[in-house]
């Protein structure tokens, strides 16, 4: 009877173990297919500002130029705070290899962020400002088998962006990033991500705007260890590198916005050790601005990832849904 | 020997003219569009209009008088001006420029004087940049930085940091510093055809968009008001558009979220 019970009580814990085991790996993909737009677009430079000066003053050209006085803060310290509501399709939410659509579900990610620019300082050939910030997302799988894997984000930042008049800008800066499961309330993953990065805007024309970005920086990643002799806490620290190209095309009142984004990620660290990963991103986003403060998106993107030095890791996802964004400057 | 001394005579002779016709640095004329017209002043007193073209040569003290619709670019040393329609303006000396009707725009990368003076007004600036010079009805003159880093001063003593996008007004003689108004840069741009309406960009272009991008991260507000002439010392003209007023509309947290 004390052998059946042993036996029985094995099969219980190896059970429990297999349990965890499977959900502690797909705990750690859908960590790896998470993306952490910690900084919004303010801070980098890569959003841009309204132009509108108002019908009263277009037709108003001279020699000289029109001369509407303006209200300038002293210091040029700026805030600025938002919420964004994302609810969308994903065909692979937890970032599985082999076919496009696995477990596919609905997501509804909700966003709050704040943010300040803490004085703009001209330093002749470029003005140079420090932002920092925080943000909270809340994460939910519509799917309710996907429920548990529900968690919520914080974030934070602090930036140096100095921008320079040829339309090169170059940022410097660290953020910090945790997630923490709903369901548990465990933190299921912690990063710092020191980070360099350059930026090139121009006009292609009078409608469309380009936008050149590349950034490195390393991922010092914290999470559970996976059950296995050679898991180490750190795993899944790299080094990322990644460009981006993408055009704001302005058709009427919409934005479209094409954008490709390729990444390059080196891990060295437990069972990742020689481990590397090749990411390929298209994102086919139009923006329709309701106010200068709230506008209204819709999206598609897919993106695919080729892994190096552990097998059965390659996988491919793609993403449609809308957006809600109200962000308020003060 | 004789023909040795000739030619040696010679050569001087070719060499001094060279070198006094390169020295000539007089403002040379790089574009005119439409009708511009020199009234030079001859040593007993008598005048001749003549019509400017591109690669001539402006004398000190000559009249420069811009048509209507007409604008003229005109460089000296590592400055470079633009006069707009219907202006009047002469070269006093070297970086001394009287404009006496009308507007006119001087850009430079390096650091040097400019003294500009109007019917009455008198200021000096020291520094580099872009500014555009307006005449006004009661004498003075708008002093509008676009981008620039400097000091200007008046006849009266007084001197103040210039700063982009912060229009001033030169007043009085003895000249002193009137109103200061910062005005909205990518307006002014837009909408300024000195800035724009020349066949060759402007060499601080990149300054210029570094002025509107500070002044956008520094951007409390915009009045519904246009900066007009000033017909005395004392006024400045306004010209309102458009209800409610932006300023009140600022002060408000769910204004400023929804709109």
């Amino acid at each position: 009877m004390k052998k059946i019970n042993k036996y029985i009580i094995s099969i219980f814990w190896l059970s429990q173990q297999l349990v965890f085991a499977q959900t502690a790996n797909q705990v750690r993909e859908r960590i790896e297919g998470s993306d952490r737009p910690i900084v919004p677009s303010q801070a980098t430079g890569e959003s841009r500002s309204s132009s509108k000066s108002g019908n009263a003053t277009d037709g108003a050209t001279s020699d000289t130029g029109a001369q509407r006085p303006v209200q300038l803060k002293d210091k040029g310290v700026s805030s600025f705070m938002g919420y964004n509501t994302k609810y969308f399709f994903r065909s692979n939410p937890l970032s599985s290899s082999g076919p496009l659509k696995q477990s596919a579900t609905g997501m509804w990610t909700n966003t709050f962020f704040a943010g300040a620019g803490v004085g703009v300082f001209d330093a002749d050939e470029a003005i140079i400002t420090p932002y920092i910030g925080i943000s909270y997302t809340i994460n939910d799988y519509i799917k309710s088998d996907l429920s548990s894997f529900n968690y919520n984000s914080t974030g934070a930042y602090a930036l140096l962006l100095a921008q320079f008049g040829n339309g090169w800008s170059v940022r410097g800066g660290v953020s910090y990033s945790m997630d923490r499961s709903t369901r548990l309330d465990t933190e299921d993953y912690m990063e710092i991500y020191p980070n360099v990065g350059v930026l090139k805007s121009y006009a292609v024309n009078e409608s469309t705007t380009a936008i050149f970005d590349a950034s490195i920086g390393s991922h010092q990643a914290n999470t559970d260890t996976l059950p296995i002799a050679e898991s180490h806490e750190e795993e899944l620290s790299s080094i990322e590198y990644s460009a981006s190209y993408s055009l704001n095309y302005e058709l009427m009142n919409f934005i479209i916005i094409p954008k490709y984004k390729i990444s390059y990620k080196d891990y060295d660290e437990g069972v990742n050790k020689n481990r590397d990963d090749l990411i390929h991103d298209i994102n086919f986003k139009v923006e329709y601005p309701l106010s200068d403060s709230l506008k209204i998106s819709t999206f598609y993107d897919y993106s695919t990832r080729k892994t190096n030095g552990l097998e059965d890791h390659d996988f491919k996802s793609y993403d449609y849904g809308i957006i809600i964004g109200l962000n308020a400057r003060f | 020997m004789g023909l040795i001394r000739s030619i040696f005579l010679l050569f001087a002779a070719v060499h001094s003219a060279a070198f006094f016709l390169c020295a000539n640095n007089n403002p040379i004329v790089q574009n005119v569009q439409g009708k511009s017209e020199l009234i030079q002043t001859n040593a007993s007193n008598k005048t001749k209009i003549v019509d400017l073209i591109e690669n001539s040569r402006i004398n000190y003290n000559d009249l420069l008088c811009t048509g209507k619709g007409s604008r003229t670019e005109i460089h000296q040393d590592d400055g470079i001006y633009r006069l707009g329609s219907m202006s009047v303006a002469t070269w006093e000396s070297n970086r001394s420029i009287k404009l006496l009707d009308g507007s006119f725009l001087y850009c430079t990368l390096v650091d040097s004087n400019l003294t500009i003076s109007s019917a009455e007004a008198n200021a000096t600036f020291k520094g580099s940049g872009t500014i555009i010079f307006e005449t006004t009805q009661n004498g003075g003159f708008k002093f509008i930085p676009i981008e620039a880093r400097g000091e200007i001063s008046t006849t009266n003593g007084d001197s103040i940091d210039v700063k982009s996008g912060r229009m001033v007004l030169i007043l009085g003689n003895p000249s002193y510093f009137g109103d200061a108004y910062d005005i909205d840069l990518m307006l002014m741009i837009k909408t300024s055809r000195l800035l724009n309406l020349f066949p060759d960009p402007l060499p601080s272009f990149g300054r210029i968009s570094l002025a509107i991008y500070a002044q956008q991260l520094k951007l409390k507000g915009k009045y519904n008001a246009l900066i007009g002439d000033a017909p005395t010392k004392d006024k400045l003209q306004m010209w309102k558009f458009g209800t409610p007023d932006e300023e009140s509309k600022s002060k408000s947290f769910f204004r400023k979220l929804f709109n």
